[in-house]
Protein backbone atom coordinates (compact mmCIF):
# COMPACT_ATOMS: atom_id res chain seq x y z
CA UNK A 1 0.00 0.00 0.00
CA UNK A 2 1.24 3.64 -0.60
CA UNK A 3 0.92 7.06 1.07
CA UNK A 4 -2.30 8.70 0.81
CA UNK A 5 -0.43 11.53 3.28
CA UNK A 6 2.58 11.74 4.63
CA UNK A 7 3.73 14.77 6.92
CA UNK A 8 7.02 15.17 7.09
CA UNK A 9 8.88 17.21 9.91
CA UNK A 10 6.46 19.55 9.48
CA UNK A 11 6.08 23.43 11.82
CA UNK A 12 3.33 25.49 12.33
CA UNK A 13 3.92 29.06 13.69
CA UNK A 14 1.76 32.29 13.91
CA UNK A 15 4.06 35.22 14.07
CA UNK A 16 3.68 36.18 17.86
CA UNK A 17 2.73 40.01 19.48
CA UNK A 18 6.19 40.41 20.72
CA UNK A 19 8.55 40.54 18.03
CA UNK A 20 10.77 37.73 17.11
CA UNK A 21 8.65 35.47 19.57
CA UNK A 22 6.86 32.99 17.15
CA UNK A 23 4.00 31.15 18.29
CA UNK A 24 4.28 27.94 17.42
CA UNK A 25 1.09 25.76 17.10
CA UNK A 26 2.58 22.39 15.31
CA UNK A 27 5.83 21.14 16.24
CA UNK A 28 7.57 18.27 14.20
CA UNK A 29 4.79 16.43 13.14
CA UNK A 30 5.64 13.42 11.35
CA UNK A 31 2.90 11.29 10.09
CA UNK A 32 1.53 8.93 7.38
CA UNK A 33 -1.66 8.07 6.34
CA UNK A 34 -2.32 4.83 3.69
CA UNK A 35 -4.15 4.53 0.64
CA UNK A 36 -7.99 3.40 1.85
CA UNK A 37 -6.83 3.49 5.49
CA UNK A 38 -9.23 4.78 8.11
CA UNK A 39 -6.89 7.09 10.62
CA UNK A 40 -8.15 9.54 13.30
CA UNK A 41 -6.43 12.52 15.10
CA UNK A 42 -6.89 13.03 18.58
CA UNK A 43 -6.08 15.57 21.33
CA UNK A 44 -7.26 18.23 23.71
CA UNK A 45 -9.34 20.53 22.76
CA UNK A 46 -7.33 23.80 20.64
CA UNK A 47 -4.00 21.73 20.04
CA UNK A 48 -3.80 21.93 17.05
CA UNK A 49 -5.46 19.01 15.72
CA UNK A 50 -8.36 20.95 13.18
CA UNK A 51 -5.10 23.66 11.56
CA UNK A 52 -3.48 20.48 11.16
CA UNK A 53 -5.94 19.13 8.93
CA UNK A 54 -6.13 22.29 7.05
CA UNK A 55 -2.57 22.20 6.19
CA UNK A 56 -3.03 19.17 4.93
CA UNK A 57 -6.58 20.25 3.08
CA UNK A 58 -4.62 23.00 1.31
CA UNK A 59 -6.04 25.99 3.31
CA UNK A 60 -3.50 26.83 5.60
CA UNK A 61 0.32 27.43 5.07
CA UNK A 62 3.01 25.41 7.16
CA UNK A 63 5.69 26.79 7.95
CA UNK A 64 8.50 24.06 7.31
CA UNK A 65 8.43 20.84 6.62
CA UNK A 66 7.10 18.61 4.02
CA UNK A 67 3.35 17.79 3.33
CA UNK A 68 2.53 15.24 0.42
CA UNK A 69 -0.41 14.34 -0.76
CA UNK A 70 -0.92 11.51 -3.15
CA UNK A 71 3.22 11.87 -3.50
CA UNK A 72 2.79 16.14 -4.39
CA UNK A 73 3.33 18.44 -2.20
CA UNK A 74 0.18 20.20 -1.01
CA UNK A 75 -0.60 23.77 -2.29
CA UNK A 76 -4.01 25.19 -2.15
CA UNK A 77 -7.37 22.79 -1.89
CA UNK A 78 -7.86 20.35 -4.52
CA UNK A 79 -11.01 18.63 -5.92
CA UNK A 80 -9.80 15.45 -5.60
CA UNK A 81 -9.60 15.71 -1.43
CA UNK A 82 -12.67 17.43 -0.42
CA UNK A 83 -13.52 18.79 3.02
CA UNK A 84 -16.14 18.16 5.23
CA UNK A 85 -17.04 20.88 7.84
CA UNK A 86 -18.00 20.95 11.53
CA UNK A 87 -21.06 22.38 10.62
CA UNK A 88 -23.04 24.41 8.08
CA UNK A 89 -20.62 23.46 5.55
CA UNK A 90 -23.59 22.88 2.91
CA UNK A 91 -25.30 25.69 0.86
CA UNK A 92 -28.33 27.01 2.47
CA UNK A 93 -29.78 28.33 -0.53
CA UNK A 94 -29.83 25.18 -2.62
CA UNK A 95 -31.72 22.02 -2.10
CA UNK A 96 -30.49 18.41 -1.10
CA UNK A 97 -30.20 17.83 -4.71
CA UNK A 98 -28.74 21.13 -5.80
CA UNK A 99 -25.74 20.53 -2.64
CA UNK A 100 -25.11 17.07 -3.26
CA UNK A 101 -24.15 17.64 -7.04
CA UNK A 102 -22.62 21.02 -6.39
CA UNK A 103 -18.73 19.35 -7.15
CA UNK A 104 -20.04 17.83 -10.66
CA UNK A 105 -20.08 18.97 -14.02
CA UNK A 106 -23.26 19.74 -15.57
CA UNK A 107 -22.72 18.31 -18.26
CA UNK A 108 -21.92 15.09 -16.53
CA UNK A 109 -23.56 12.35 -18.06
CA UNK A 110 -23.84 10.49 -14.57
CA UNK A 111 -25.84 13.19 -12.41
CA UNK A 112 -28.87 11.05 -11.86
CA UNK A 113 -27.00 8.28 -11.14
CA UNK A 114 -24.76 9.28 -8.63
CA UNK A 115 -27.38 11.20 -6.96
CA UNK A 116 -29.53 8.65 -6.26
CA UNK A 117 -26.73 6.14 -5.81
CA UNK A 118 -25.33 8.96 -3.01
CA UNK A 119 -28.69 10.11 -1.25
CA UNK A 120 -29.81 6.20 -0.72
CA UNK A 121 -26.64 5.52 0.77
CA UNK A 122 -26.73 8.59 3.19
CA UNK A 123 -29.97 7.67 3.86
CA UNK A 124 -32.12 10.99 3.05
CA UNK A 125 -34.36 9.53 0.19
CA UNK A 126 -37.87 11.47 -0.18
CA UNK A 127 -35.60 14.89 1.23
CA UNK A 128 -34.02 15.55 -2.76
CA UNK A 129 -36.33 18.46 -2.84
CA UNK A 130 -35.68 19.87 0.71
CA UNK A 131 -33.66 22.89 1.66
CA UNK A 132 -31.14 22.28 4.61
CA UNK A 133 -33.37 24.84 7.00
CA UNK A 134 -36.01 22.39 6.84
CA UNK A 135 -33.24 19.27 8.01
CA UNK A 136 -32.10 18.30 11.39
CA UNK A 137 -28.11 19.01 11.89
CA UNK A 138 -27.73 15.65 11.27
CA UNK A 139 -29.46 15.13 7.80
CA UNK A 140 -27.01 18.39 7.02
CA UNK A 141 -24.17 16.70 7.78
CA UNK A 142 -25.25 13.72 5.67
CA UNK A 143 -25.97 16.21 2.71
CA UNK A 144 -22.35 17.18 3.76
CA UNK A 145 -21.10 13.44 3.34
CA UNK A 146 -22.88 13.17 0.29
CA UNK A 147 -21.31 16.10 -1.50
CA UNK A 148 -18.52 15.04 -0.83
CA UNK A 149 -18.76 11.27 -2.26
CA UNK A 150 -20.53 12.58 -5.04
CA UNK A 151 -17.34 14.20 -5.70
CA UNK A 152 -15.61 11.27 -6.14
CA UNK A 153 -12.42 12.16 -4.18
CA UNK A 154 -9.47 10.17 -3.54
CA UNK A 155 -9.25 11.07 0.11
CA UNK A 156 -12.06 12.90 2.39
CA UNK A 157 -10.59 15.40 5.15
CA UNK A 158 -13.42 15.58 8.46
CA UNK A 159 -13.09 17.77 10.78
CA UNK A 160 -14.95 16.94 13.86
CA UNK A 161 -17.97 16.81 11.67
CA UNK A 162 -20.39 15.60 14.13
CA UNK A 163 -19.50 17.48 17.10
CA UNK A 164 -21.88 19.63 17.15
CA UNK A 165 -24.64 16.86 16.90
CA UNK A 166 -26.44 15.33 20.27
CA UNK A 167 -25.05 11.76 21.80
CA UNK A 168 -27.78 9.58 20.14
CA UNK A 169 -27.84 11.52 16.27
CA UNK A 170 -23.38 10.89 16.74
CA UNK A 171 -23.48 7.20 17.37
CA UNK A 172 -25.70 6.71 14.39
CA UNK A 173 -24.11 8.85 12.49
CA UNK A 174 -20.75 6.96 12.80
CA UNK A 175 -22.05 3.63 12.63
CA UNK A 176 -23.54 4.60 9.41
CA UNK A 177 -19.48 6.65 8.17
CA UNK A 178 -18.46 3.03 9.05
CA UNK A 179 -20.88 1.14 6.62
CA UNK A 180 -20.06 3.79 3.86
CA UNK A 181 -16.47 3.99 3.96
CA UNK A 182 -16.30 0.33 3.43
CA UNK A 183 -18.53 0.13 0.76
CA UNK A 184 -16.68 3.22 -0.65
CA UNK A 185 -12.93 2.65 0.24
CA UNK A 186 -12.05 6.19 0.80
CA UNK A 187 -9.43 7.23 2.36
CA UNK A 188 -10.39 9.10 5.45
CA UNK A 189 -8.49 11.65 7.82
CA UNK A 190 -10.81 12.26 10.55
CA UNK A 191 -10.16 14.75 13.34
CA UNK A 192 -12.01 13.99 16.24
CA UNK A 193 -11.82 15.28 20.31
CA UNK A 194 -13.47 12.74 21.50
CA UNK A 195 -11.23 9.47 22.62
CA UNK A 196 -14.29 7.14 22.11
CA UNK A 197 -15.35 8.40 18.43
CA UNK A 198 -11.67 7.68 17.35
CA UNK A 199 -11.81 4.00 18.95
CA UNK A 200 -15.01 3.50 16.96
CA UNK A 201 -13.88 4.56 13.64
CA UNK A 202 -10.21 4.28 13.19
CA UNK A 203 -7.55 1.69 12.26
CA UNK A 204 -5.15 3.88 13.50
CA UNK A 205 -5.10 7.09 15.67
CA UNK A 206 -2.57 9.66 15.95
CA UNK A 207 -3.12 10.72 19.59
CA UNK A 208 -1.23 14.90 19.56
CA UNK A 209 0.16 15.95 22.59
CA UNK A 210 -0.90 19.94 24.15
CA UNK A 211 0.14 23.02 22.61
CA UNK A 212 2.52 23.59 20.58
CA UNK A 213 1.28 20.23 19.31
CA UNK A 214 3.33 16.57 18.12
CA UNK A 215 2.60 13.41 17.79
CA UNK A 216 2.51 11.95 20.89
CA UNK A 217 1.66 8.16 20.42
CA UNK A 218 0.11 6.37 17.19
CA UNK A 219 -2.44 3.73 18.26
CA UNK A 220 -3.90 0.66 15.65
CA UNK A 221 -7.22 -0.52 16.49
CA UNK A 222 -6.70 -3.77 15.25
CA UNK A 223 -10.76 -5.00 16.19
CA UNK A 224 -13.19 -5.96 14.06
CA UNK A 225 -16.13 -4.05 12.40
CA UNK A 226 -19.03 -3.20 13.51
CA UNK A 227 -17.24 -2.94 17.07
CA UNK A 228 -18.54 -3.66 19.78
CA UNK A 229 -18.16 -1.31 22.42
CA UNK A 230 -18.05 -3.53 25.44
CA UNK A 231 -15.42 -5.79 24.00
CA UNK A 232 -12.67 -6.00 26.63
CA UNK A 233 -10.41 -5.18 23.91
CA UNK A 234 -11.88 -1.67 22.64
CA UNK A 235 -12.07 -0.65 26.32
CA UNK A 236 -8.34 -1.59 26.96
CA UNK A 237 -7.91 0.57 23.99
CA UNK A 238 -9.84 3.58 24.61
CA UNK A 239 -8.09 3.48 28.33
CA UNK A 240 -4.89 3.35 27.04
CA UNK A 241 -5.64 6.48 25.10
CA UNK A 242 -7.49 8.09 28.07
CA UNK A 243 -4.04 7.25 29.79
CA UNK A 244 -1.85 8.57 27.30
CA UNK A 245 -3.36 12.08 26.97
CA UNK A 246 -3.11 11.84 31.08
CA UNK A 247 -6.41 11.96 31.69
CA UNK A 248 -8.33 8.89 34.13
CA UNK A 249 -10.17 6.57 32.28
CA UNK A 250 -12.79 6.73 35.09
CA UNK A 251 -13.52 10.56 34.31
CA UNK A 252 -13.71 10.09 30.77
CA UNK A 253 -16.17 7.62 30.33
CA UNK A 254 -18.96 9.67 29.68
CA UNK A 255 -17.82 10.38 26.29
CA UNK A 256 -17.16 14.10 26.39
CA UNK B 1 -46.00 14.06 6.52
CA UNK B 2 -44.36 16.70 4.60
CA UNK B 3 -40.52 16.83 3.71
CA UNK B 4 -40.74 19.93 6.17
CA UNK B 5 -42.38 18.75 8.67
CA UNK B 6 -40.47 15.35 8.71
CA UNK B 7 -37.37 17.59 9.05
CA UNK B 8 -38.19 19.77 11.89
CA UNK B 9 -39.67 16.67 13.87
CA UNK B 10 -36.04 15.35 13.32
CA UNK B 11 -34.51 18.31 14.25
CA UNK B 12 -36.38 19.10 17.76
CA UNK B 13 -35.42 15.01 18.23
CA UNK B 14 -32.13 15.53 17.31
CA UNK B 15 -30.75 18.92 18.57
CA UNK B 16 -29.39 19.97 21.54
CA UNK B 17 -30.60 23.58 22.47
CA UNK B 18 -27.58 25.97 23.04
CA UNK B 19 -25.99 26.17 27.03
CA UNK B 20 -27.93 29.09 28.74
CA UNK B 21 -30.65 29.20 26.01
CA UNK B 22 -34.41 27.54 26.90
CA UNK B 23 -36.76 27.34 24.61
CA UNK B 24 -39.39 29.58 25.27
CA UNK B 25 -42.82 28.77 24.92
CA UNK B 26 -44.06 30.86 22.05
CA UNK B 27 -48.19 32.35 23.59
CA UNK B 28 -50.23 31.76 20.44
CA UNK B 29 -53.15 33.94 20.24
CA UNK B 30 -56.88 32.10 20.30
CA UNK B 31 -57.32 33.44 16.33
CA UNK B 32 -53.98 34.49 14.42
CA UNK B 33 -55.78 35.76 11.47
CA UNK B 34 -58.68 37.85 13.66
CA UNK B 35 -56.48 39.31 15.43
CA UNK B 36 -54.00 40.27 12.72
CA UNK B 37 -56.60 41.73 10.69
CA UNK B 38 -59.21 43.10 13.77
CA UNK B 39 -56.94 44.61 15.54
CA UNK B 40 -55.06 47.29 12.91
CA UNK B 41 -58.71 48.21 11.80
CA UNK B 42 -59.62 48.72 15.42
CA UNK B 43 -56.73 50.67 15.87
CA UNK B 44 -57.00 53.03 12.56
CA UNK B 45 -60.62 53.51 12.99
CA UNK B 46 -60.19 55.10 16.92
CA UNK B 47 -57.41 56.82 15.22
CA UNK B 48 -60.04 58.37 12.30
CA UNK B 49 -62.38 58.77 15.45
CA UNK B 50 -59.89 60.46 17.51
CA UNK B 51 -58.84 62.87 14.37
CA UNK B 52 -62.40 63.68 13.64
CA UNK B 53 -63.42 64.96 17.11
CA UNK B 54 -60.37 66.83 17.45
CA UNK B 55 -61.14 68.85 14.69
CA UNK B 56 -64.91 69.03 15.86
CA UNK B 57 -63.76 69.96 18.76
CA UNK B 58 -61.08 73.01 17.80
CA UNK B 59 -63.72 74.21 15.61
CA UNK B 60 -60.97 74.58 12.59
CA UNK B 61 -61.85 75.45 9.28
CA UNK B 62 -58.62 74.80 7.40
CA UNK B 63 -57.88 71.60 8.95
CA UNK B 64 -59.96 68.87 6.87
CA UNK B 65 -61.86 66.14 8.81
CA UNK B 66 -61.17 62.14 7.50
CA UNK B 67 -64.16 62.60 5.68
CA UNK B 68 -63.01 66.33 3.67
CA UNK B 69 -59.81 63.97 2.76
CA UNK B 70 -61.79 61.43 1.42
CA UNK B 71 -64.18 64.14 -0.98
CA UNK B 72 -60.44 66.06 -2.17
CA UNK B 73 -59.24 62.06 -2.98
CA UNK B 74 -62.22 61.89 -4.95
CA UNK B 75 -61.96 65.20 -6.58
CA UNK B 76 -58.67 64.42 -7.73
CA UNK B 77 -59.75 61.28 -9.16
CA UNK B 78 -62.33 62.84 -11.07
CA UNK B 79 -60.45 65.68 -12.74
CA UNK B 80 -57.61 62.62 -13.66
CA UNK B 81 -55.03 64.22 -11.43
CA UNK B 82 -54.90 61.57 -8.82
CA UNK B 83 -53.60 59.24 -11.45
CA UNK B 84 -51.39 61.80 -13.12
CA UNK B 85 -49.34 62.38 -10.11
CA UNK B 86 -49.63 59.09 -9.01
CA UNK B 87 -48.03 57.88 -12.11
CA UNK B 88 -45.54 60.94 -12.39
CA UNK B 89 -44.10 59.96 -8.85
CA UNK B 90 -43.72 56.47 -9.45
CA UNK B 91 -41.97 56.65 -12.72
CA UNK B 92 -39.01 58.85 -11.23
CA UNK B 93 -38.71 56.42 -8.15
CA UNK B 94 -38.50 53.68 -10.81
CA UNK B 95 -36.30 55.39 -12.88
CA UNK B 96 -33.84 56.43 -9.80
CA UNK B 97 -34.30 53.54 -7.94
CA UNK B 98 -33.47 51.02 -10.67
CA UNK B 99 -30.17 53.43 -11.34
CA UNK B 100 -29.10 53.02 -7.94
CA UNK B 101 -29.97 48.82 -8.09
CA UNK B 102 -27.75 48.84 -11.03
CA UNK B 103 -25.08 50.77 -9.65
CA UNK B 104 -25.01 50.30 -6.13
CA UNK B 105 -25.16 46.29 -6.22
CA UNK B 106 -22.21 45.47 -8.49
CA UNK B 107 -19.96 48.35 -6.48
CA UNK B 108 -20.98 46.94 -3.58
CA UNK B 109 -20.30 43.59 -4.18
CA UNK B 110 -16.55 44.50 -6.15
CA UNK B 111 -15.79 46.83 -3.12
CA UNK B 112 -16.71 43.92 -0.43
CA UNK B 113 -14.69 41.16 -2.15
CA UNK B 114 -11.81 43.43 -2.90
CA UNK B 115 -10.07 44.87 0.06
CA UNK B 116 -8.10 47.46 -1.16
CA UNK B 117 -10.91 48.91 -3.73
CA UNK B 118 -12.52 48.52 -0.23
CA UNK B 119 -10.14 50.37 1.94
CA UNK B 120 -9.72 53.02 -1.01
CA UNK B 121 -13.17 54.01 -1.55
CA UNK B 122 -14.84 53.41 2.02
CA UNK B 123 -13.98 56.56 3.68
CA UNK B 124 -15.72 58.56 0.69
CA UNK B 125 -18.53 56.55 0.68
CA UNK B 126 -19.03 56.91 4.51
CA UNK B 127 -18.45 60.89 3.94
CA UNK B 128 -20.95 61.41 1.13
CA UNK B 129 -23.30 59.03 2.57
CA UNK B 130 -25.05 61.04 5.70
CA UNK B 131 -25.49 64.02 3.58
CA UNK B 132 -29.40 64.22 3.27
CA UNK B 133 -30.26 64.19 0.07
CA UNK B 134 -32.29 67.46 0.54
CA UNK B 135 -29.65 69.21 0.91
CA UNK B 136 -28.90 68.18 -2.87
CA UNK B 137 -31.56 69.81 -4.26
CA UNK B 138 -29.81 73.09 -4.87
CA UNK B 139 -27.28 71.35 -7.05
CA UNK B 140 -29.73 69.03 -8.38
CA UNK B 141 -31.57 72.04 -9.78
CA UNK B 142 -28.42 73.54 -11.11
CA UNK B 143 -27.08 70.66 -13.03
CA UNK B 144 -30.64 69.47 -14.51
CA UNK B 145 -32.78 72.48 -14.03
CA UNK B 146 -36.23 72.11 -12.98
CA UNK B 147 -37.18 69.17 -14.69
CA UNK B 148 -37.72 65.19 -13.85
CA UNK B 149 -34.14 64.84 -13.93
CA UNK B 150 -33.70 66.34 -10.67
CA UNK B 151 -35.79 64.25 -8.54
CA UNK B 152 -34.28 61.72 -10.16
CA UNK B 153 -31.11 62.38 -9.99
CA UNK B 154 -31.77 63.14 -5.87
CA UNK B 155 -33.94 59.46 -6.22
CA UNK B 156 -30.76 58.27 -6.99
CA UNK B 157 -28.33 59.40 -4.77
CA UNK B 158 -30.26 58.83 -2.06
CA UNK B 159 -30.68 54.83 -2.53
CA UNK B 160 -27.44 54.15 -4.21
CA UNK B 161 -25.10 54.14 -0.97
CA UNK B 162 -27.53 52.04 1.14
CA UNK B 163 -27.73 49.50 -1.56
CA UNK B 164 -23.95 49.91 -1.98
CA UNK B 165 -22.97 49.22 1.91
CA UNK B 166 -25.82 46.76 2.09
CA UNK B 167 -23.90 44.80 -0.80
CA UNK B 168 -20.49 45.65 0.62
CA UNK B 169 -21.49 44.58 4.15
CA UNK B 170 -23.22 40.99 2.67
CA UNK B 171 -19.81 39.46 0.83
CA UNK B 172 -17.82 40.83 4.11
CA UNK B 173 -20.27 38.71 6.12
CA UNK B 174 -20.48 35.61 3.93
CA UNK B 175 -19.71 32.45 6.34
CA UNK B 176 -16.28 31.75 5.42
CA UNK B 177 -16.89 28.06 5.27
CA UNK B 178 -18.91 28.39 1.92
CA UNK B 179 -15.78 30.36 0.02
CA UNK B 180 -13.58 27.52 1.38
CA UNK B 181 -16.00 24.53 0.23
CA UNK B 182 -16.13 26.38 -3.22
CA UNK B 183 -12.61 26.63 -3.40
CA UNK B 184 -11.94 22.59 -2.03
CA UNK B 185 -14.75 22.17 -5.17
CA UNK B 186 -12.11 23.50 -7.26
CA UNK B 187 -14.56 26.49 -8.28
CA UNK B 188 -12.88 29.54 -10.40
CA UNK B 189 -13.05 33.41 -9.82
CA UNK B 190 -16.40 33.66 -12.08
CA UNK B 191 -18.23 30.50 -11.08
CA UNK B 192 -17.33 31.26 -6.99
CA UNK B 193 -19.34 34.55 -7.98
CA UNK B 194 -21.86 33.37 -9.60
CA UNK B 195 -22.34 30.38 -7.74
CA UNK B 196 -21.28 31.44 -4.21
CA UNK B 197 -20.88 34.95 -3.45
CA UNK B 198 -24.17 35.71 -5.94
CA UNK B 199 -26.51 33.55 -4.00
CA UNK B 200 -24.98 34.17 -0.50
CA UNK B 201 -25.38 37.99 -0.53
CA UNK B 202 -28.79 38.07 -2.04
CA UNK B 203 -31.15 38.18 1.29
CA UNK B 204 -28.85 40.97 2.98
CA UNK B 205 -28.88 42.40 -0.40
CA UNK B 206 -32.46 42.35 -0.66
CA UNK B 207 -33.01 43.97 2.59
CA UNK B 208 -30.31 47.09 1.42
CA UNK B 209 -32.62 47.29 -1.44
CA UNK B 210 -35.89 46.94 0.66
CA UNK B 211 -34.73 50.12 3.04
CA UNK B 212 -33.67 51.82 -0.23
CA UNK B 213 -36.97 51.58 -1.49
CA UNK B 214 -38.28 53.29 1.57
CA UNK B 215 -35.70 56.27 1.62
CA UNK B 216 -36.24 56.64 -2.30
CA UNK B 217 -39.93 57.21 -1.57
CA UNK B 218 -39.31 59.48 1.05
CA UNK B 219 -36.98 62.02 -0.76
CA UNK B 220 -39.00 62.30 -4.00
CA UNK B 221 -42.16 63.87 -2.31
CA UNK B 222 -39.34 66.01 -1.25
CA UNK B 223 -37.98 66.48 -4.24
CA UNK B 224 -41.06 67.18 -6.28
CA UNK B 225 -42.35 70.01 -4.03
CA UNK B 226 -39.19 72.06 -5.10
CA UNK B 227 -37.96 70.74 -8.82
CA UNK B 228 -41.05 70.30 -10.34
CA UNK B 229 -44.44 70.46 -11.17
CA UNK B 230 -46.37 67.19 -10.98
CA UNK B 231 -46.31 64.15 -8.87
CA UNK B 232 -47.53 63.73 -5.20
CA UNK B 233 -45.03 66.01 -3.55
CA UNK B 234 -46.17 68.74 -5.97
CA UNK B 235 -49.36 67.98 -5.02
CA UNK B 236 -48.86 68.77 -1.63
CA UNK B 237 -47.33 71.91 -1.78
CA UNK B 238 -49.26 72.97 -4.42
CA UNK B 239 -52.39 72.32 -2.58
CA UNK B 240 -51.29 74.75 0.26
CA UNK B 241 -50.03 77.73 -1.89
CA UNK B 242 -53.09 78.01 -3.92
CA UNK B 243 -56.00 78.54 -1.48
CA UNK B 244 -55.14 76.87 1.54
CA UNK B 245 -56.72 73.40 0.17
CA UNK B 246 -55.94 71.06 3.56
CA UNK B 247 -57.99 68.64 2.65
CA UNK B 248 -55.74 68.22 -0.39
CA UNK B 249 -52.43 68.10 1.26
CA UNK B 250 -53.60 64.97 3.87
CA UNK B 251 -55.15 63.57 0.67
CA UNK B 252 -51.66 63.47 -0.65
CA UNK B 253 -49.86 62.56 2.28
CA UNK B 254 -52.11 59.88 2.81
CA UNK B 255 -51.46 58.49 -0.59
CA UNK B 256 -47.66 58.33 0.00
CA UNK B 257 -48.36 56.32 2.94
CA UNK B 258 -50.32 53.87 0.97
CA UNK B 259 -48.10 53.75 -1.72
CA UNK B 260 -45.39 53.38 0.35
CA UNK B 261 -47.19 50.56 2.07
CA UNK B 262 -47.64 48.88 -1.05
CA UNK B 263 -44.20 49.24 -2.45
CA UNK B 264 -42.47 47.89 0.70
CA UNK B 265 -45.19 44.83 1.05
CA UNK B 266 -43.85 44.32 -2.69
CA UNK B 267 -40.15 43.67 -1.91
CA UNK B 268 -41.17 41.65 1.19
CA UNK B 269 -42.54 39.37 -1.18
CA UNK B 270 -39.17 38.99 -2.54
CA UNK B 271 -37.99 37.63 0.98
CA UNK B 272 -40.48 34.78 0.63
CA UNK B 273 -38.53 32.80 -1.96
CA UNK B 274 -36.47 29.73 -1.31
CA UNK B 275 -33.42 30.78 -2.18
CA UNK B 276 -33.48 34.15 -0.11
CA UNK B 277 -35.17 33.23 3.32
CA UNK B 278 -32.47 30.79 4.80
CA UNK B 279 -30.94 34.33 5.66
CA UNK B 280 -33.91 35.30 7.79
CA UNK B 281 -34.88 32.81 9.52
CA UNK B 282 -33.22 33.26 13.12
Amino acid sequence: MSHAVELRDVWMSFPGKAEGEPVHVLERIDLSVMKGEFVCIVGPSGCGKSTLLNIVGGFLPHTRGQVLVEGQPVHGPDARRIFVFQENGIFPWLTVTDNILFGLDRDNPRREELLNHYVEMVGLKGFEKAYPRELSGGMRQRVEIARALAASPDIIYMDEPFGALDFLTRLKMRTDLIRIWQEERKTILFVTHDIEEAVQLADRIIVMSRRPASVQEVVTVDLPRPRDLDSREYLATRDRIFGIMGLSAKVGTSGH
Amino acid sequence: MSVAAEGAAERAREQTPPAGALPIPAKRPAHPALLKVGLPLLVAALFLLAWDISVRLSGSDIFPKPVDVLRGIVELARKGLLLKYIVASLFRVTVGFAGAVIVGVPVGLLLGWFNRLFFAFNPMIQVLRPISPIAWIPVAILWFGVDDKAPIFLIFLSSVFPITVSAMAAVQNIQPVYIRAARNFGLGQMELFRRVILPATLPQVLTGIRIALGVAWLVVVAAEMIAVNSGLGYLIIDARNAGKRYDLVVAGMVMIGLIGLALDLLVRRLEKFDEVRWGYSR
